[in-house]
């Protein structure tokens, strides 16, 4: 382990955010920024690793993680001036599903030699990992997943499917959830398991989606033998594990970083294809300016509820519904505006403006899809805030 | 902010036995298009209460709490539909007032609408469609106004105006009882309440011009950006109660053997209206804090936001109500109705939500659009 790190939480609000911001614009490359052309650009593979080892080696790495694990332990305001910051600094996203689920989850029900074990290498980028939840028949009624898990000897033997698991071809290691039992209630009977990805037996085949990138993936298993160690938290109860850190997975799914750099591509487009003068086209525009600012407030209220001390209820199901589909209303109106532009498909300079619309347009698609459909979260609102009958 | 906290809950906690015993919706039925008066009972009762003026500084007799404490009778006031002008007569003179020297004439003037015997109220729009008239056309010579403004509330024999006036090509406050010579009206009926149209005919002003120049420019904004929070105050409450309403009615509604709750087109409709009158909540919270810290532009940018979605929510949110209360909903006797059709003149009054965008593009984000490439 290295030195002890500086407490960074210590710093008041302020100093922490002049700190973080003034290190960002120390370290974060340039050409990785989100920009116009890439709004909202992420980091895979190498480039995302060299990044975090950066981040880890200054003392920046898994802001939510407590101390003693090797993390910032950040209070929750802080964590939301963090995020903050990485928009503001235009930094690419990063589905760090180790630092931003298994670490935490880990944390909270995993074994001390679990901890010991996996928790440094997460940190170290040494230990990718990628989520193994849906199923070709378990997508939105995940519950109701296959895969099967079964004990022999000191092992699990692993068969079956996942799909959609994103960036599984960058990633060295996958948590997933597997049937391990049965019971008249299907969300029991699941277990949360951590696999190697060279174990024998599995095959990670991409799939190319509709901006061009092979950004997910489908996982197979078949006989997959995993050490019965492995498993986290109690045999059958793998879906309250994975549950445990829901929460706060929609308040950052919920951050309005991607709609602002969509509305900031909005804001040249309208500049570049002379349109300032168009009432209809500003008058949209001013929808969508106002939609944001207003959605701003909320998330801040949000986070503000959160941090005075409350803990992320089911309220924030629509956080994710809001800014999802605005960001797909957003990327929608810069697809419009753009006119016959807004059909070519791949890299084109609109005035001094390198853009490519199409990119945006899909990359905005499955938003409203992944991470729980927003018809489910809708369902997840109306059942529990505002108690109506099923 | 403790001692603030407590306040607002003691406000709430009055504002709502008030309302519960003194305010009966069956009031606003049997009158479609008439105007009605202010009910000057109940005004009085709010009076009593402490109500009226709030905002006034301490010199004018007001006691230090203001436009927050107002938002707090205004949410209220929204949630049951109350139709009595409490923003126009006074959150908007109160704010006016409060950036006028404390002279006798002004101490008067407070005293009046604290008192709740006879009305204040401002007279400040000529045109459709406009948020601040810049330079009207109602003129101050010689002491006495001649002109004509529209959609004023709260005008009776007992009122005096506030009236934004042009006195040679400087803008000027002035106060004018709609009882003297020369002022005549004609009501109608918005929403659930009135506003008349005003004709002054070289009607004489009451002692002296009130505010000049830029100050009156100020002051007028700073008012009407005033009456533009707490009206979304009212709205957001207005669009809450609705919703409230409407989830009660489909849980309990029967059809096909179900609650019409149950089905999913209902529930996912109930989930966006919830969305739009949490994001309506924000905007206005954020706009009282900016009144109370920010300077006129971040009122004004933050107001019109405000007004823009508490306004857009509150018709959103009655249409969609309507139709979800089924037939039953396009009847008087529903209730239902009476809060979109008092949505309606909150959606109009100090700028519909059309313009108040136009408003924040101009304000928040010149800069983004124009850009300096």
């Amino acid at each position: 382990m290295a030195a002890a790190k500086p407490d960074l939480n210590a710093l008041d609000d302020a100093a922490f955010r002049q700190r973080f911001r003034a290190w960002l614009a120390a370290n974060y490359p340039a050409h990785l920024k989100q920009d116009h052309h890439r709004p909202f650009r992420r980091l895979r593979g190498e480039e995302a690793s060299n990044w975090l080892k950066l981040v880890d080696r200054d003392g920046w790495r898994a802001p939510a993680w407590p101390r003693e694990h090797g993390g910032m332990g950040l209070d929750f305001r802080k964590q939301v001036i963090y995020h903050e910051e990485l928009e503001h600094a235009g930094v690419a996203r990063i589905i760090d599903l180790g630092e931003s689920q298994l670490g935490p989850t880990l944390i909270q029900c995993g074994s001390a030699q679990q901890q010991a074990e996996y928790l440094p290498r997460i940190l170290s980028c040494e230990h990718v990992w990628c989520q193994g939840y849906s199923e070709p028949n378990a997508g939105s009624d995940l519950a109701s997943l296959r895969t099967a898990a079964v004990r022999d000897g000191d092992d699990f033997v692993v068969n079956g499917q996942k799909i959609w698991t994103t960036h599984a071809t960058d990633s060295t290691h996958i948590f997933v959830l597997v049937r391990t039992g049965k019971y008249p209630k299907k969300q029991l009977g699941i277990s949360f398991l951590l696999i190697d990805l060279k174990t024998p037996g599995i095959t990670v085949r991409p799939i190319v989606n509709l901006a061009g990138e092979d950004e997910f993936c489908e996982v197979f298993f078949d006989d997959v033998r995993v050490p019965a160690g492995n498993l986290v938290g109690e045999i059958d109860q793998g879906w309250t594990v994975a549950k445990a850190l829901l929460g706060y997975e929609r308040i950052w799914i919920g951050s309005p970083a991607l709609c602002g750099k969509a509305l900031a591509l909005a804001h040249t487009l309208v500049r570049e294809m002379q349109l300032t003068d168009d009432r209809g086209v500003m008058d949209r525009l001013a929808q969508l300016q106002v939609d944001l600012h207003d959605y701003r407030l909320l998330y801040t209220e949000v986070c503000d509820g959160i941090a005075a001390g409350g803990k992320p209820g089911p309220e924030v199901s629509m956080l994710k519904v809001y800014a999802s589909e605005l960001l797909q209303r957003l990327t929608e109106f810069n697809q419009e505006v753009a006119a016959e532009y807004g059909a070519l498909v791949g890299d084109i300079e609109i005035g001094s403006t390198l853009v490519d619309l199409h990119w945006q347009f899909m990359m905005a698609r499955p938003v409203t899809i992944f991470a729980g459909a927003n018809e489910i979260q809708r369902d997840i609102l109306a059942k529990t805030v505002l108690k109506m009958p099923e | 902010m403790n001692a603030m906290d407590d306040i607002s809950t003691l406000l709430r906690d009055s504002a709502v036995d008030f309302l519960a015993r003194r305010h009966d919706l069956a009031t606003l039925k049997g009158g479609i298009g008439k105007p009605q008066p202010v009910n000057r009972v109940l005004w009085r009762e709010m009076a009593e209460l402490g109500w009226l003026g709030l905002g006034l500084p301490p010199e004018l007799g007001g006691d230090e709490i203001g436009l927050r404490e107002s938002t707090v009778l205004c949410e209220q006031f929204g949630r049951t539909a109350f139709p009595l002008p409490y923003v126009d007569a006074s959150v908007i003179p109160a704010t006016l007032l409060a950036a006028m020297p404390p002279n006798d004439q002004c101490k008067a003037l407070a005293a009046k609408l604290r008192s709740g015997n006879g009305l204040v109220t401002l007279a400040w729009q000529e045109r459709a469609a406009t948020l601040d008239d810049a330079m009207p056309e109602t003129h101050l010579e010689d002491n006495r106004v001649s002109g004509k403004k529209l959609f004023v509330a709260a005008v009776a024999e007992d009122t005096t105006l506030l009236v934004i006036v042009r006195e040679g090509a400087e803008l000027a406050v002035v106060a004018v009882d709609a009882s003297a010579e020369g002022v005549s009206w004609q009501d109608r009926a918005a929403g659930q309440g009135t506003v008349s149209t005003v004709i002054f005919d070289n009607a004489p002003i009451v002692g002296d011009v009130l505010l000049h120049r830029e100050r009156a420019g100020q002051a007028l904004q700073r008012a009407l950006d005033a009456g533009r929070i707490a009206l979304s105050a009212q709205l957001a409450g207005l669009s809450g109660a609705m919703l409230d309403r409407t989830i009660a009615f489909v849980n309990d509604r029967v059809q096909f053997e179900r609650a019409i709750g149950s089905f999913q087109t209902i529930r996912h409709r109930c989930v966006d209206l919830y969305i739009a009158t949490q994001l309506a909540g924000a905007a206005w919270r954020h706009a009282l804090a900016q009144f109370e810290s920010g300077d006129a532009d971040a009122i004004a940018t933050a107001a019109s936001a405000a007004k823009a979605r508490c306004a857009d929510t509150a018709q959103r949110v009655g249409r969609e109500a309507i139709q979800m209360h089924g037939a039953m909903g396009f009847t008087e006797e529903a209730n239902i109705g009476l809060f979109l059709r008092e949505g309606l003149r909150g959606f109009a009054a100090l700028g519909s939500p059309l313009q108040q965008r136009r408003r924040f593009q101009a304000l928040n984000s010149a800069e983004q659009i124009h850009g300096s490439r």
